[in-house]
């Protein structure tokens, strides 16, 4: 398998605090990757990594087959980066902003570079320092996409891009993928990594928690089903691997373990099933369920 | 305010809502002069101790390097003289040039300058800055009225030159008995007015420009015009210009030689019209907005723009047309008054003893080896700005995507201070060349051109060493940047007070621009400026390889 990226065990600390803390990640080629998490965890940091702007403390790390803070040039060269917070220089507009990244990285396709302008709706003639904060990611979007290389670093790209922008820019990721190009994209929407992307890594504390392709993580974890039966299927609390389990109005709603799902249904034949909804896990559960023990631990830590 | 337009139109039927915010404008000031406050919480206690230890260090020295009255008589020939009245002050008590004079005509101007700077940067700090920065949209949505910011610097620059005029006057009265406690006090009360006044005059210019750099640019350009402009009336026999300049007004007090308070007033009402002309301007422009509109620029980068250092004198070109123009013709306003430094020593046979056999061309050479150490420090001002561009890039977060590209880190940071030191050497030689311009125009003999340009060529490789200094701290201590700024000042104090001061040798070799020739006059001395050159080469080759190793500060 062509792994574009491979990290094992990456730590990285600023003074007291660990940013990193043993983060392995490996996305291969040709793969759209999301990589996410919540404020904080590490995203920003391990990209940084990636890029050679930050150096480990300890692990190991290549990109493209080489080691980004030995070989940063050469291999910036086969990537593009969009950084999450955006900052331009004000004097300059927005279209030179874009040659100027996308000429430094090697190269601009100029009718590539006008046709994302017009895709995301970006007046190339104004001064950046005029430009909101979308259309200063808009920016390093374009200055990045405009580029053909083999890998995108996209950290959190669309933070203040309207709904809109949004669907376009998920329209290029796509188009991106069709064409063969490796995509680490960073977010903390889910919605957004569940459409776009195929394989997951989930970042807490600066450690990798669960990480896989999206039928893989599912099968890992809770299908929620609603259902009504016949008769009142009240053993169904007392089962391994139910959880959550809700009655309303006659219609009884919980979760279920991916590997207890042939029992429990089961069960629920058992007492005549009239109407059966099953919901494989969505993203967010599977996030969910690692921040709600971050959550319980933090609670334990108060002392409550 | 929108309370207050709405009372408008109810009682002034189908007048226009008022377009200037009127009551509440100054809501939330106390807030915000505690926050200015609080931010400036370590800044202004340093100018403190900065101002009044050079003040009170200089004062004390004066007795102990002018121990007896014929030694200080003779210094208050010379202080007579253009050479010095340029640079310092009116030469009030020359006749009887006792310590206290002394400290007043030769000192004032250090403190005056000191706080008027202090007075722009507090300013421009927490006005435009803050605009451009964007925090004042935040600051401004909450219950804060539309003049409140720029009220709340004026009022910390107000009490900070009080306090520190206070301080110095306190502290000199009690340090040097023989400096009597009425003529201490007109000392600091006058560098506190000049300070007030030029923390009105940063309010104005912080209205104009979008940009902090340019506000501090303007206002610190109107220092140097009003230092001029005095400088032009002190030489003169009635100081009609000084009386032009706010500088020229607060140097008028004549402190412990025959003290006046007046000339106080027309600093302070200039103080006040100018605060009211910011209001103004504030009123008629929106949050972070100039007074001029953006227009559309172009859609494409040009082919130049794209190579790193084309990048930087894009940025850099606005700065550096004013200051290559700036330096250019305030050295030309020194080169046209050798005319008068040299009728001055005709008309003055005791000075002609000063400075003995080599007479009239001792005199010429001693004043514009002077003119040249000053243009040099501001040409070094400059090169410092244009050296720290890429670590104030780098703290706004402009170098993580620009290195993120294949632009290796070495190729941006080399590039940025190649175009330092080009830029700093062409400000500097513009400077030389104002001089040597209005200089040859006045002797009628153009050589004087190009005897003040190598002058102004011998300067490059100080400018050079502070864009090694720069690198270094730039490549191994990111957090002490600041620190080129020491060395700067440092370079100040020794090549404007080292004689005064009486600073031995060693203390002096470590200022870069002891090492330039005296041009014009002297022999040149090569091994000066080559050792200043290799030590520049090596503090940028130690800053490069020290940001070679280190992370990219992110924010």
């Amino acid at each position: 398998m062509d792994e574009v990226i491979a990290a094992e065990g990456l730590t990285k600390a600023f003074g007291q605090t660990r940013a990193l803390d043993g983060v392995d990640l490996k996305v291969t080629r040709g793969e759209v990757h999301g990589f996410l998490g919540p404020n904080g965890a590490g995203k920003s940091t391990a990209i940084r990594v990636l890029l050679g702007l930050l150096r480990a403390d300890a692990g190991r790390v290549h990109v493209l087959g080489g080691d980004p803070w030995r070989d940063a040039v050469p291999l910036h060269q086969r990537l593009a980066y969009v950084p999450g917070d955006v900052e331009l220089w004000p004097t300059l507009t927005g279209g030179e902003a874009i040659d100027v990244f996308a000429r430094l990285r090697g190269g601009v396709d100029p009718a590539r570079r006008d046709e994302l302008c017009e895709r995301f709706d970006l007046d190339p003639t104004k001064k950046a320092r005029t430009y909101s904060k979308g259309n200063r990611q808009k920016v390093a979007i374009i200055a990045a996409l405009a580029s053909d290389v083999e890998l995108y670093l996209l950290d959190e790209p669309t933070a203040g891009l309207d709904p809109l922008m949004e669907a376009v820019f998920a329209e290029v990721v796509n188009e991106l993928e069709d064409a063969g190009a490796t995509v680490l994209l960073s977010s903390h929407l889910m919605a957004q990594v569940e459409r776009l992307c195929g394989a997951v890594s989930i970042i807490r504390a600066g450690r990798i928690v669960e990480s896989g392709t999206l039928a893989e993580l599912r099968h890992l974890t809770r299908t929620t089903i609603s259902a009504t039966t016949r008769t009142p299927a009240d053993g169904l609390a007392d089962l391994a691997g139910v959880h959550d389990l809700r009655h309303e109005d006659g219609r009884i709603t919980f979760e279920v373990d991916g590997e207890e799902l042939h029992t429990v249904v089961g069960e629920l034949h058992r007492h005549g099933i009239d109407s059966l909804i099953s919901h494989p896990p969505t993203l967010e559960q599977l996030f969910m369920r690692h921040y709600e023990r971050d959550l319980a631990t933090a609670g334990d830590g108060g002392g409550r | 305010m929108t309370t207050t337009s709405g009372d408008d139109r109810r009682h002034s039927g189908k007048r226009a809502p008022s377009t200037r915010p009127t009551a509440g404008a100054l809501a939330g000031t106390g807030t915000l002069v505690r926050l200015v406050l609080r931010r400036d919480r370590v800044r202004l206690p340093l100018w403190l101790v900065g101002v009044v230890g050079f003040l009170t260090v200089s004062a004390v020295s004066v007795p102990e390097v002018y121990p007896t009255a014929a030694e200080r008589q003779a210094r208050g020939e010379f202080a007579r003289s253009p050479v010095l009245t340029i640079f310092t002050g009116p030469g009030y008590g020359t006749d009887d040039y006792t310590v206290g004079a002394m400290v007043a005509n030769e000192y004032l101007i250090y403190g005056v300058v000191a706080l008027a700077l202090m007075s722009i940067f507090l300013v421009v700090r927490h006005t435009r800055a803050e605009e451009e920065a964007g925090r004042v949209e935040l600051v401004r949505s909450s219950v804060v009225g539309a003049h409140a910011a720029p009220t709340a610097a004026l009022v910390v620059a107000v009490g900070a030159n009080l306090a520190i005029g206070a301080v110095t006057a306190v502290t000199l009265a009690t340090a040097m008995p023989e400096l009597a406690a009425t003529g201490a006090w007109a000392f600091g009360l006058s560098m506190a007015v000049a300070g007030i006044v030029f923390a009105a005059v940063a309010a104005v210019t912080a209205q104009l420009t979008e940009h902090s750099r340019g506000a501090v640019g303007l206002a610190v350009a109107a220092l140097g015009v009003a230092f001029v402009v005095r400088a032009v009336g002190d030489i003169g026999d009635d100081r009609t210009w000084s009386w032009l300049s706010p500088i020229g007004w607060v140097q008028s007090t004549r402190a412990w030689v025959d003290e006046r308070w007046w000339p106080l007033l027309p600093a302070l009402l200039l103080a006040l019209v100018l605060t009211a002309l910011a209001y103004v301007l504030a009123s008629r422009r929106d949050v972070a907005a100039g007074l001029l509109p953006a227009r559309p620029g172009p859609a494409r980068a040009a082919n130049w723009l794209t190579h790193p250092a084309g990048l930087t004198l894009r940025l850099e070109r606005t700065a550096l047309g004013i200051w290559a123009v700036g330096l250019f013709a305030f050295g030309a306003a020194f080169g046209a008054l050798l005319g008068e430094v040299e009728g001055f020593l005709a008309d003055n046979p005791q000075l002609q003893e000063f400075f003995g056999a080599a007479g009239e061309a001792a005199v010429l050479d001693a004043f514009l080896a002077t003119v040249l150490l000053l243009l040099g420090l501001l040409a070094g001002g400059y090169t410092l700005t244009v050296t720290l561009r890429s670590d104030r890039d780098e703290r706004a977060g402009l170098a993580e995507p620009l290195l993120a590209t294949a632009l290796s880190r070495v190729r941006w940071a080399g590039t940025n201070l190649a175009v330092a030191a080009g830029a700093g050497s062409l400000v500097m030689l513009a400077a030389a060349a104002g001089v040597g311009t209005t200089a040859a125009i006045e002797r009628g003999d153009v050589s004087w051109l190009g005897e003040l340009l190598i002058a102004g060529l011998v300067h490059l490789p100080a400018l050079w060493v502070l864009v090694g200094v720069g690198a270094a701290l730039t490549g191994l201590i990111p957090r002490a940047t600041v620190l080129s700024w020491a060395v700067l000042l440092y370079a100040a104090v020794v090549g404007l007070m080292g004689d005064v001061l009486d600073l031995p040798d060693g203390a002096r070799a470590l200022s870069p621009f002891h090492h330039v020739p005296d041009l014009p006059g002297g022999a040149v001395q090569p091994a000066g400026p080559a050792g200043l050159t290799v030590l520049a080469a090596v503090l940028v080759g130690v800053g490069l390889a020290g940001f070679r190793r280190r992370d990219v500060h992110t924010t």
